[in-house]
């Protein structure tokens, strides 16, 4: 062998350090997220210690926001019922949500491809309609459920009752088993079915695989979803105002609203108990991270096709159609029949003959001519579009650092990425009002689309990461390493292979947001300062309230009408995807 | 003889629960350019940390790399020049085939998307005369996920070669394929890799693949280099019961050195006396190992005229393998392996004589330890006895 | 270093990314030209205000005010036609939302409203915000009690509180004649009210209205009246359409009060439903004004003057019912009034001051648990 030759004398350029793309795109992601997220929320924690709202001006520091909170008892009530709600309806919502994707994704049940448009569909209707549409069914006197002993027997008043915790939890319940389904398709997507084959090639029936290897291999990811979706349903505001106010059923973000719609707004209040429910949401996410950090993955994308078995039904696949035909008849078709009933008539009346002959489509008519209703049209278009793709991208980038990168820090940008889940909408669109104000000197944001756009993209930037960082830890990282060693720099690999291998699960990640987005009411309430602003929701919203039930009934209608066409055409394009990527 | 790769004292540490863990423990060697060098060992031995540190994939914790003329990793300097800047090209155990391009892009992409680009006109004729070095040509508009795993294989290789690299990286590469493939590959690279004349660095744990492809082997256990040297080297001459072991078959046994003096070496075992080629560090009375590969014991029903290493025992287990008889002898205390020709027929309860060759007895220094066979990619073990020093023969 | 340096360029790029992408739907205002040069025969109060308005914002005006989708076009048509080169941008918001928004506007010196509810409470008044408008209500002849904050806004419509029922459930006879008469046992689980309880409030007498108003109610008597109401077991909803819905599908016959423009759209489009004939009606302050930070107050005044003119009023009351309270106009609602010899009483701007602090004593009396 030969003797260890002193090191050759260096070109300047290999002395230097270079290759730090990775570097100044992390401190930039690092400052966009301070920007994007901790400015907002800090604004909030500074207003829940302030005397005052942001337009006054004398204000000082105090603690009676916080000491009448705790020191007064209802907020416990309302703590008890915000809990309970959200756990009765996650308690709902996972068992139709899990029966469904394992129907949809694992067998070779009937209608798969309509149950899984269907699903996504509801995810597009503005709750405001579905709890609109659940008063009208479950109305003591004129509900629609109701009809066979109100009509039928003669009672004045049937045995269905909207405005208690019950009924709140089972409508969110249902309102929350698409995204539930959604999330949970994705799980067994990500799953080994090779576990399912050895159950079976053991002599394990249908029911036993499922209870013995699909659930338990299944367990973080559940959890991570029971956490995920419960912490959200912390700060649900319009099915609780709908259906909880009336009778007397209050949780934190309906008292929100009514802190905000005092006159003056008490946003001391306001902020503290959005502060407090944001505590709440920091606990779901410390637990919901240890969950996932268990989370085993057991396939990989590796370049080489992989897809799971589908479990034949045989003689029970005419029953599971039948489930499906039933979950589409009670979660879409009824809930839609109803409001596009409630968007015929001036004012609602029970399904008669009679009440037939006064309907008519005036109100979609109206809609057609307003110029208010087509501006709404254009910026709920933008938010659709801006929102979701921005959103996908900071996504990418944050999970390609947090689960790839090696620099200190990175778990914190995981988790300040994970913050605006916390505080409830309605008090998140609050903060971004103010920062649009602060920097109105030097760029004018305040009352325009991009304002909500921009309070969207904070807001939805955790479904996001949870989307990509899944995605980013299947993705093999051998296939980036190829990549680096092939003489690619970061940007190239991440561009041009990174970025492509994950365009399955950014497609969905679209989606999901730009349904989320297209209805989101509470920011795009808060921000609308003017018509030009408003978005379809908020237009919605703004009609109830007001006294036009037919338009505010009309434009949900509208609203799904946009959805389901997003949403057929996205599907459309997975499919092909998923078609072409063998 | 140029040097195309030189590592020096390169330190790698894996944090884990129970503590640091050096991965790869001031590991050292040169490789000249043109020649095909293997990193040897089971898993955790830290040889693909080596390697990955070479291509710029893991970041080394201290020491020195140099590929050609240029030094790409020195710790002291804080100098790391990143994978895309080095002139390297990698295969990947996986492959890593990209799924979403076809074989044309992905062969194409170290030469239009790497740092050394080539002009547009070229790119087509460097592709498929990659294409064609590992027989892939025609199939270049094929979706890459639509091959085969050979097809795959190759046509990681092939992207490795298009950039025309200085060094060619090969992490297990063969280890997921079946046995006939695996077979016909290392024919196949070893023949490409000689005609390219092109320094290939190869990790395996399959010590058949490094004998018959390698210049030089480097056996490394647990994050530092046990012995390194040419096949023949290691296969005849090992120098510690783990290479011995590790490469080939082996039949240990142990003793005590009678007598040391000039070119042999006498040890007293089995209940009689070895006589070995001489081997330095060895002092009279001291406990030794000595190994005999079991192709060089000769076993005869009747008494050899050389009575030197000669033991007699009893057939235990004969398996035919239409070539040789793989037989196990018990001897004393010892059960040991020979390989025989197939006649004269032995059979189990035969008695028999069993010799070898001074040259054929190699002593090696007591060890506690052994050796670890498993073929899942675990995390580099902590070490637990001292291990022998790296040597640079 | 190097990071900050690339964090700050990063984040100042994107920032300018937005902001270039930002359209922009209110143009800066234009200053106004200098005012004519004197003619001899002096301009009308309307002419005036009609140039410096053409002047001002490209002629635009922005109303935010709850007019609803079929009635603005309609309405403001009219306007912009009898005031060619103006157009109203209208935006469908209640004085709340309003309220807070032009207050942090008016703090980060950007207005962008013209015409406005100011509403319950005497913030925007006391920011000088608002406009004097004292030469467009002298202009009106506007009686004084319909004037607020000195001449700084004024009555929208003198809009009542009542009780409404639903007529298929309830015949006349039957009909609740007086406020007590709701607190009768045959009315238990039939009535429903809307949460923010105006109606109540504002038939509360204050002392700092010196006896100003009559037909009033003193603090303590409401208070007594809804925890009698309570034990009716009332549904308390949110919102002017699900009061005005229950009431007319029967779901719920009698609302305990509801405004008369949500009643008396719905006694117009010939629902079941009827005013209950109970005095007085208190008068909600659904007030107008004019701000003076808009992009175009000249505008702003002008609107003002026309909307609460005769025109104005008489192109309102094809829509919007309670808009009036004289019955030759054809409002239906004063029609059912001097039907029903219901008295009207109105109420003064002092109940601002006093409107949280009354809601929240009257949401606890009759059992609407804000907490």
């Amino acid at each position: 062998m030969g003797v260890i030759r002193p090191p050759a004398r260096l070109p300047l350029m290999q002395r230097v350090n270079i290759g730090s793309q990775e570097n100044v795109i992390f401190g930039g992601l690092g400052g966009l997220l301070v920007l994007l997220v901790l400015l907002p929320l800090g604004i909030l924690l500074f207003y829940s210690f302030w005397s005052v709202g942001p337009a006054d001006s004398d204000g000082t520091f105090t603690l009676t926001n916080y000491t009448s909170t705790f020191f007064d008892p209802s907020t416990y009530r309302l703590l008890f019922n915000t809990l309970v709600f959200a756990a009765g309806s996650m308690v709902i919502g996972l068992v139709l949500g899990i029966s469904l994707a394992w129907l949809i994704e694992r067998t070779n049940s009937p209608f798969r491809n309509f149950a899984f448009v269907i699903a996504i569909i509801t995810a597009g209707m503005p709750p405001l309609i579905f709890a609109m549409a659940w008063v009208f069914l479950l109305n003591p006197r004129t509900g629609i459920l109701n009809m066979p002993f109100t009509v039928g027997l003669g009672w004045d008043t049937g045995i269905f009752a909207p405005y208690n915790l019950g009924t709140l939890i089972m409508v969110e319940g249902f309102r929350v088993t698409p995204t539930i389904f959604l999330m949970i398709v994705g799980l067994f997507r990500s799953m080994d079915p090779s576990l399912e084959e050895a159950s079976a090639a053991s002599g394990a029936g249908l029911f036993t695989t499922l209870r013995k290897v699909t659930l338990p291999v299944m367990l973080p990811g559940l959890l991570g979803v029971t956490i995920f979706i419960g912490t959200a349903t912390i700060g649900i505001f319009e099915i609780p105002a709908i259906l909880g106010m009336p009778g007397g059923v209050h949780m934190f973000s309906t008292r929100i609203y009514i802190a905000l719609q005092q006159l003056p707004s008490d946003y001391g209040l306001a902020a503290s108990l959005g502060t407090v429910a944001g505590l709440l949401g920091l606990v779901g996410i410390y637990f919901y991270h240890r969950v996932t950090r268990v989370q085993q993955r057991f396939a990989t994308v590796t370049g080489k096709g992989f897809r799971p078995r589908r479990i034949d039904l045989g003689r029970w696949r005419p029953v599971a159609g039948a489930a499906i035909i039933l979950y589409f008849i009670v979660m879409v078709a009824v809930p839609v029949a109803v409001v596009f009933y409630a968007s015929l008539f001036e004012y609602f009346r029970v399904p008669s003959i009679a009440a037939f002959k006064d309907a008519s489509l005036d109100s979609y008519r109206g809609l057609w001519r307003e110029e208010a209703f087509w501006i709404a049209f254009k910026n709920s278009m933008i938010i659709m579009a801006v929102v979701p793709i921005t959103v996908m991208l900071f996504s990418s980038v944050i999970s390609w650092f947090v689960v790839r990168g090696k620099m200190r820090g990175r778990g914190v940008i995981d988790s300040i990425a994970f913050l605006p889940f916390t505080a409830p909408s309605i008090v998140f669109g609050l903060a971004f009002l103010l920062i649009a104000f602060w920097v109105d000197g030097i760029i004018h944001i305040y009352g325009t689309i991009w304002l909500i756009a921009l309070a969207h993209i904070s807001r939805f930037l955790p479904f996001g990461t949870r989307t990509t960082n899944g995605a980013m830890m299947q993705l093999h990282r051998e296939l980036e390493e190829a990549g680096s060693v092939s003489g690619a720099d970061w940007l190239t690999v991440f561009r041009l292979i990174t970025l492509r291998l994950l365009i399955p699960s950014l497609l969905a990640g679209w989606l999901w947001i730009a349904v989320h987005s297209g209805r989101e009411l509470s920011i795009a309430l808060l921000l609308s300062t003017t018509r030009d602003n408003q978005i379809l929701s908020a237009l919605s919203w703004s009609r109830w309230e007001n006294g036009r039930l037919d338009d505010a009934a009309a434009l949900g209608i509208v609203l799904m009408g946009i959805m389901a066409v997003f949403i057929i055409l996205a599907r459309v394009l997975m499919l092909k995807l998923a078609k072409e990527n063998g | 003889m140029t040097v195309a790769v030189r590592v020096q004292n390169l330190k790698k540490i894996y944090p884990t629960d129970e503590g640091d863990v050096n991965a790869v423990d001031d590991v050292s060697f040169e490789i000249n350019s043109g020649e095909f060098f293997t990193l040897l060992g089971p898993s955790g031995c830290g040889k693909s940390t080596t390697l990955r540190c070479i291509a710029g994939l893991e970041r080394a914790d201290g020491g020195e790399i140099t590929i050609g003329d240029t030094l790409v990793v020195s710790k002291q300097q804080g100098l790391f020049v990143p994978p895309h800047r080095r002139p390297i090209g990698m295969v990947f155990q996986s492959y890593a085939i990209w799924p979403h391009m076809n074989v044309f892009d992905n062969v194409a992409f170290p030469i239009t998307h790497g740092s050394d680009r080539v002009p547009k006109s070229e790119v087509r004729s460097r592709v498929m005369t990659a294409l064609d070095l590992v027989r892939l040509g025609g199939l270049e508009n094929r979706p890459a996920p639509q091959l085969s795993g050979g097809q795959q294989q190759r046509l990681a290789l092939a992207r490795a070669l298009v950039r025309e690299p200085q060094v060619l990286l090969l992490d297990e590469p063969l280890s997921n394929l079946d046995a006939k493939l695996r077979d016909e590959m290392r024919v196949e690279l070893k023949e490409l890799t000689q005609r390219l004349r092109i320094t290939t660095v190869f990790v395996t744990h399959d010590q058949l693949e490094a004998l018959t492809l390698s210049d030089q082997i480097a056996v490394m256990r647990d994050g530092v280099i046990r012995q390194l040297g040419s096949s023949e080297e290691i296969y005849a001459t090992p120098n510690s019961r783990f290479t011995a072991e590790f490469i080939g078959t082996t039949n240990l046994v142990e003793g005590e050195v009678t007598e040391t003096s000039g070119n042999s070496m006498k040890v007293a075992a089995m209940n009689g006396e070895l006589v070995c080629d001489a081997v330095d560090g060895f002092e009279s009375g001291g406990k030794v190992i000595v190994a005999i590969r079991p192709e060089g014991l000769k076993v005869s029903l009747t008494e050899p005229a050389e009575a030197e290493n000669t033991f007699s025992g009893t057939v235990e287990a004969v398996i035919y393998l239409g070539d040789s008889l793989d037989c196990r002898i018990r001897v004393g205390e010892d059960l040991l392996r020979a390989f025989v020709a197939p006649r004269p027929r032995i059979a189990p309860g035969d008695s028999v004589f069993i010799s070898a060759a001074a040259a054929d007895c190699r002593p090696l220094p007591l060890e506690t330890s052994s050796i670890e066979l498993d073929d899942t990619e675990a995390a580099a073990v902590p070490s637990q006895t001292s291990a022998g020093p790296a040597i640079i023969a | 270093m190097h990071k900050a340096i690339s964090v700050g360029l990063v984040s100042v790029l994107m920032v300018l990314l937005m902001a270039a992408c930002g359209s922009d739907p209110t143009p800066t205002p234009t200053p106004r030209p200098a005012a004519a040069t004197a003619t001899p025969v002096p301009q009308t109060l309307t002419q005036q205000l009609y140039e410096e308005a053409l002047a001002a914002n490209d002629g635009r005006i922005h109303l935010s005010f709850p007019l609803t989708a079929d009635d603005a076009p309609a309405i403001l048509g009219v306007f912009e036609a009898r005031y060619p080169g103006l157009k109203i941008v209208h935006t469908q918001k209640t004085s709340a939302e309003v309220v807070e928004q032009a207050l942090l506007e008016h703090q980060n010196n950007k207005g962008t409203v013209d015409v406005l509810d100011p509403g319950r409470d005497t913030r925007l008044m006391d920011t000088g915000l608002l406009s004097n408008a004292k030469a467009v209500f002298d202009d009106l002849k506007l009686p004084d009690q319909v004037r607020y904050g000195d001449n700084l806004a004024a009555l929208y419509t003198p809009l009542g509180h009542g009780p409404l029922y639903n007529t298929d459930s309830i015949s006349e006879a039957d009909a609740p004649k007086s406020w007590d008469d709701l607190l009768d046992p045959k009315f238990k689980g039939k009535i429903v009210l809307e949460d923010r309880l105006k109606g109540f409030i504002y038939l509360t007498d204050l002392p700092a209205y010196n006896g100003r108003y009559s037909g009033l109610w003193p603090e303590e008597r409401i208070v007594t009246f809804l925890e009698g109401l309570r034990t009716q077991d009332p549904l308390i909803v949110h919102g002017n359409s699900t009061v005005g819905n229950a009431v007319a599908s029967g779901e719920r016959p009698i609302a305990a009060e509801i405004n008369m423009a949500s009643g008396g759209r719905l006694v117009k489009k010939g629902a079941p439903v009827a005013i209950a004939p109970v005095s007085p009606h208190p008068v909600e302050q659904w007030l107008i004004a004019a701000a003076s930070t808009g992009p175009n107050p000249a505008g702003g005044l002008l609107l003002l003057h026309w909307i609460l003119g005769s025109e104005g009023i008489a192109k309102r009351v094809e829509f919007y019912p309670a808009t009036s309270v004289d019955p030759a106009s054809g409002d239906i609602v004063a029609t059912e009034y001097e039907r029903l010899e219901i008295e009207l009483a109105y109420t003064g701007i002092e109940m601002a001051g006093e409107f949280s602090r009354l809601q929240a004593r009257y949401r606890e009396a009759v059992g609407f648990i804000s907490n």
